[in-house]
């Protein structure tokens, strides 16, 4: 370098550079992600789903110091990021595994809840009841099969659970959603499978166990709760509840597959190896 | 965040000189991260992203202040009790009488020589990630650095000779 006592001294003085404090940015950003106005009477389609959901992880992180400095490291598995960082303990106090791991929409109030966190929003099972009647594009099986153009394999295992309950078929990704109810109501699902096209992206944030699997011999990755979810509200999207769900996600034949269900890896794994057309 | 928020807000206020709206340009800066992580490879380091989304925003609003706001800071930076702030509310102005010279020499650069000056001596980036925050390889940073340097030392020479020895060395 031809200036180098320039260099040297500026290295010097703009280390000694008094910048003003820095405010707290991550509260207010936090606030403006809360007041965000969006139109009313929506509805949650898949697609305001999952920028919901980016917006929820960044909001959930920035109310949680402890997750503020590793809030961007994140890895990927087919169109899924899952958002990492360094849970602590009291976040991440309660898992939603049912009592004898069976299909079973049990769940279990979680104690994590952050206490610091403004944005703190009641635990809740995955997904609300009202959150199904919000989702857009409820069809039958044959015809979200016709508009996706690809095979839609079903799980085979256990052998009682037969065709999905209800069928959501949205054109972003494109996004197909298969929900087995619990035998209490249609609105009350036990196991749900996103099954995601390659134009769409969701983030998650970061789950309390994350556990690096595989399923078929391919890379897969089991997370578990909480995280945040949004349903709307009568005026706007409210991002106020924080799931507790166990998740198995995986990428297969150009398709990114997200298992959700109060059940455990195990079980998890067996339903999402039985998938077959 | 946290980690990255200082480095946001403080090249935000590199540009505008002003702590309100440096923080003004920080938030927006995260808000906008996150409607566009879909955009952001995970691969790469994230606060050059961060920090090219924050001199965006801030050369935008720099430019929106217009040649009024900018007589203002102007005003202001001769005289802060003049805007009925007192000194003590910009710290960030009242350093040894040295490093402050450097600093007002650097902001009489042009906008692509601060940049890399901002960025590689007030913020500390190494060479590669100034290089990913400019999107520019980081042989084009040096070379940058080498031209942005040589015009620094020249102005010290013509305009601010008492800064003269320090900056031969």
């Amino acid at each position: 370098m031809m200036y180098e006592g320039l260099d040297r001294r500026l290295q010097r003085e703009a280390r000694q550079f008094e910048f003003p404090p820095t405010p707290d940015i991550a509260g207010a950003v936090r606030g403006r992600l809360e007041e965000r106005p969006v139109p009313a009477r929506r509805i949650l389609t898949p697609a305001r789903a999952l920028l919901v959901l980016t917006l929820a992880a960044a909001a959930v992180l920035l109310a949680v110091p402890s997750a503020r400095a590793t809030v961007f490291e994140a890895l990927q598995v087919g169109v899924v990021r899952i958002l990492l960082g360094e849970p602590e303990a009291e976040q991440v106090a309660a898992t939603a595994t049912p009592a004898g791991g069976v299909l079973d929409a049990a769940s279990t109030p979680a104690a994590g809840v952050p206490e610091d966190s403004t944005f703190a929003p009641p635990v809740t099972q995955v997904p609300q009841p009202s959150e199904l009647d919000q989702l857009a594009g409820e069809t039958s099986l044959e015809e979200a099969h016709r508009l996706a153009g690809f095979d839609i394999r079903l799980p085979a295992y256990p052998p009682d659970l037969g065709a999905p309950d209800r069928v959501f078929y949205q054109p972003m990704g494109p996004t197909l959603i298969l929900v087995w109810a619990d035998p209490g109501g249609l609105n009350r699902p036990r196991l749900s499978l996103f099954i995601l096209g390659e134009t769409v992206l969701l983030d998650k944030a970061e789950p309390s166990v994350l556990e690096r699997t595989e399923v078929g011999g391919e890379e897969a990755y089991w997370a578990e709760g909480p995280y945040m979810l949004a349903i709307r509200g009568e005026r706007e999207l409210v991002l106020r509840y924080l799931v507790q769900g166990h998740v198995l996600i995986w990428a297969e034949g150009g398709l990114t597959y997200r298992l959700e269900s109060g059940l455990p890896l195990e079980e998890a794994l067996r339903i999402a190896e039985s998938l077959q057309p | 965040m946290r980690q990255h928020q200082e480095g946001v807000f403080r090249l935000a206020y590199l540009h505008l000189e002003d702590p309100e709206e440096a923080a003004d340009i920080a938030q927006e800066t995260f808000l906008r991260a996150f409607r566009s992580l879909h955009r952001y490879d995970s691969a790469r380091p994230m606060r050059p992203w961060l920090l090219s989304i924050a001199a965006n925003l801030a050369r935008n609003r720099r430019r929106s202040l217009g040649r009024y706001g900018s007589a203002l800071q102007r005003y202001f930076r001769l005289d802060p009790e003049a805007m009925g702030r007192s000194r003590e509310e910009h710290t960030g102005l009242e350093q040894s009488q040295r490093a402050l010279g450097l600093w007002q020499a650097v902001r009489r650069l042009g906008s692509s020589d601060r940049q890399v000056i901002h960025l590689r001596y007030y913020l500390q980036l190494p060479v590669a990630e100034a290089a990913q925050a400019l999107g520019v390889a980081e042989g084009t940073v040096k070379s940058r650095l080498n031209r942005a340097l040589g015009r620094l030392q020249q102005l010290i020479e013509s305009d601010y000779p008492w800064l003269r020895e320090d900056a031969r060395e």
